[in-house]
């Protein structure tokens, strides 16, 4: 069931530095911290403020260390070990959320309704070690149900903890629901301004990256436009927008600029990654498809697109992540999205409405960094699959 | 393979059709909420505001006044800064804001503001925006009974060990030789009607080594450095109607010579709305005439300090005053 990808006997020493981080993060930094109100400086709180919640999590962080150190000294569990950290990784998530929320509840009980309770440093730290020992259990473990249901089972231990466990209690989640009548539609305009750029950026990009194969001069001042344009600062080039958007009447504010700003950040990685992975086409692929007689055109669809095509998408992710982070920055000029939160907090000291903007951000670049990956690996011709070409 | 390739255009496809059809149907500037309706239908009218705390207040304020006396109004609040709201008002795309009076002189339209004798008056600085901005096509409705003016503040506990209550107590201080730090934006600290005017009317200069110039202006950031003394920091830039002062242990110290401008918050209107809606005064001018200093100090508290979201801070007032039901 569980395979070995390590030789027995030794220490996982990915897991163990996941299991350390974690208890060297909760015994070193604060885990939550309190504040009166919004904005005074808060009182660092240990992981004790959290009761039974925050044994648990010790509890499973010594458990995760103990799987990754335990089998050096008898090889004979080292079998045992994925499955072992595996759970500890669960537990360790799920009793964090239950920590985080139980410190809340603590923290606030008898408190003013102003007062707040953030996530500290520790539980930042301790939430990063449990994803290290979750990827190091993963690196081992097969797929198939003990797996599956392990997942499972953390999910709902987390949900569970964030419904019932306090997590609402927490500032972020406070911050959220007073601004809950924008969020989503920040959320929205977030997207569509990073969806206008990589579109924008696909419709000229993928014509300059094929224009940049055929004819050499185009391939030179192509590549180095937009290798240019990257080096410009995003604030920067918003305000130098303004000026040849003004020229033609075009307002320099709002939702112009911003995705105008986008399409040429997105430029670099699509026009780069496309031309390369057409200039790598074998050139004896190309005289063959020749020789059958295809046509220029049918050559690119049938022959070159195709293989440049997991090169293309790389460049397609690389540029959404960067698009959705600098989306950010063009809520100053007036074009909304998930930067205003950012702008706000900033401007109001207030760190959980900063992370109100941040987190969402993070997580939609996640999602589409890993939604194009697995694009990416889909479309690799079956043909080139385990290594062929 | 080519089915692999054919299905990745179809999908580029179809989500670029998505992505078309939503920003055709959300284009222009944009962080607003949508449109309500009301049942007699007067409007639209967008509503915009800045991207900070007494900003989004005064937006809700508007909006809500409206919608109940029968507008339909588009939420385009927190626009984004100064130049950026203001910019939106001239081309257009937002139809109403809330400025301060000061600003019309002294940043607006320049020429008009030189007089000190208008900026320490209220009611001449209002004239003077409100005639000085007629040739940008703006129009000012009553302003607030409210001064948003620089100040400084400092710790109470530091305050009160040197016995400083007003700037010319903190003049005689600094001209001691006692140790200043003040954390304040680039333009409290450069525009000859910030810090200068203090300078100059109670007799005293700071060394650049004693001031910390940020790029921005917000108030948040500088009080708190103060009361935390960030970087031996033990004053800063504050505003006349912020609601933070009081919970960072800060005091204000009084400013007897009128040495500020006066930035009182007024609803600036395009003048073709301002001419179809000529109600417009009738309705804002009564609510503005109650926004008064302790009031604003108040909201903004609920806000920053509270953490409370505007709209509500913005409509339990409404009622509370007895303009909303």
């Amino acid at each position: 069931m569980a395979t070995e990808s390590r030789p027995h006997g030794r220490i996982d020493r990915v897991a163990a530095t996941g299991a350390v981080l974690a208890l060297f993060g909760v015994a070193a930094f604060p885990f939550v911290v309190f504040r009166a109100n919004r904005i005074v400086t808060g009182a660092p709180t240990a992981l004790s403020a959290a009761g039974l919640a925050g044994v648990a999590f010790a509890a499973f962080a010594m458990a995760a260390l103990a799987a990754a150190v335990v089998p050096y000294a008898w090889p004979a569990l080292a079998t045992r070990r994925p499955l072992a950290l595996k759970i500890a990784a669960a537990g360790m998530f799920g009793s964090l959320a239950w920590a985080v929320g139980q410190a809340a509840v603590h923290l606030l009980a008898g408190a003013s309704d102003i007062a707040r309770v953030s996530i500290g440093g520790g539980a930042w730290l301790a939430l990063v070690g449990a994803g290290v020992v979750e990827f190091a259990a993963d690196a081992q473990l097969e797929g198939g149900w003990p797996r599956r249901v392990i997942t499972v089972i953390a999910l709902a231990a987390v949900a569970g903890a964030a419904l019932l466990g306090g997590m609402q209690d927490l500032s972020i989640w406070r911050e959220y629901l007073s601004q809950s009548s924008f969020f989503w539609l920040y959320v929205g305009q977030h997207l569509t301004l990073a969806g206008a750029g990589l579109f924008f950026g696909l419709l000229i990009g993928l014509p300059l990256a094929v224009a940049a194969t055929r004819w050499r001069p185009v391939r030179d001042v192509t590549l180095a436009i937009v290798g240019v344009i990257q080096t410009v600062p995003s604030m920067a080039l918003l305000g130098l927008l303004v000026i040849p958007l003004a020229a033609v009447g075009l307002p320099g504010i709002g939702s112009l600029p911003a995705i105008i700003a986008l399409t040429l950040y997105s430029l670099l990685p699509i026009v780069r990654n496309t031309y390369i992975g057409l200039s790598e086409v074998d050139p004896a692929v190309v005289d063959a498809g020749r020789g059958m007689g295809m046509s220029s055109a049918e050559l690119l669809w049938k022959v070159e697109a195709p293989l440049a095509l997991p090169l293309a998408i790389e460049g397609v992710r690389a540029a959404a992540v960067l698009v959705i982070g600098i989306a950010a920055i063009t809520a100053f000029v007036g074009a909304g999205g998930l930067g205003v939160f950012v702008l706000l907090g900033i401007g109001q000291v207030a760190d959980d409405l900063v992370l109100l903007g941040a987190v969402p951000i993070v997580v939609l670049a996640l999602l589409a960094d890993n939604g194009l990956r697995a694009l990416a690996a889909r479309a690799v011709s079956p043909g080139l699959r385990g290594g062929g070409a | 393979m080519r089915k692999n390739w054919k299905g990745a255009v179809a999908v580029f496809a179809a989500v670029a059709t998505a992505i078309v059809l939503v920003a055709c149907t959300t284009s222009g500037t944009s962080p607003g909420a949508g449109t309500t309706t009301a049942p007699s239908g007067k409007g639209p009218i967008v509503v915009g505001s800045k991207i900070d705390t007494e900003g989004s207040i005064l937006g809700q304020v508007i909006i809500q006044v409206l919608e109940k006396n029968g507008f339909k109004v588009t939420d385009k609040t927190r626009t984004g800064a100064t130049d950026v709201v203001r910019k939106a008002l001239l081309s257009g795309q937002i139809d109403v804001y809330p400025e301060y009076t000061a600003n019309a002189l002294l940043v607006f339209n320049k020429a008009a503001g030189a007089d000190p004798t208008v900026l320490s008056s209220a009611e001449k600085t209002y004239t003077a925006a409100k005639s000085s901005d007629a040739a940008n096509g703006v129009v000012w409705l009553a302003a607030a009974p409210a001064n948003n003016t620089w100040a400084v503040g400092l710790p109470k506990a530091f305050a009160d060990a040197n016995n400083i209550k007003s700037m010319a107590d903190w003049a005689a201080y600094i001209n001691k030789g006692g140790t200043v730090k003040i954390v304040g934006s680039q333009e409290f600290f450069t525009s000859p009607a910030a810090m200068p005017a203090f300078e100059k009317a109670y007799g005293f200069m700071l060394k650049t080594a004693q001031t910390v110039a940020l790029a921005t202006g917000d108030t948040a950031v500088t009080e708190k450095a103060a009361s935390q003394g960030t970087d031996g920091a033990n004053a800063a830039m504050v505003y006349g109607t912020d609601g933070t002062i009081a919970a960072l242990n800060l005091v204000v110290l009084e400013d007897p010579k009128a040495a500020q401008p006066v930035y009182q918050p007024a609803p600036t209107v395009r003048k073709a709305i301002a001419d179809k809606y000529p109600e417009l005064a009738t309705i804002l001018d009564p609510v503005f005439a109650k926004l008064d200093l302790t009031t604003l100090q108040k909201l903004n508290g609920d806000v920053a300090v509270g953490g409370k979201d505007a709209k509500t801070v913005a409509g339990d007032w409404l009622k509370s005053a007895g303009f909303l039901k």
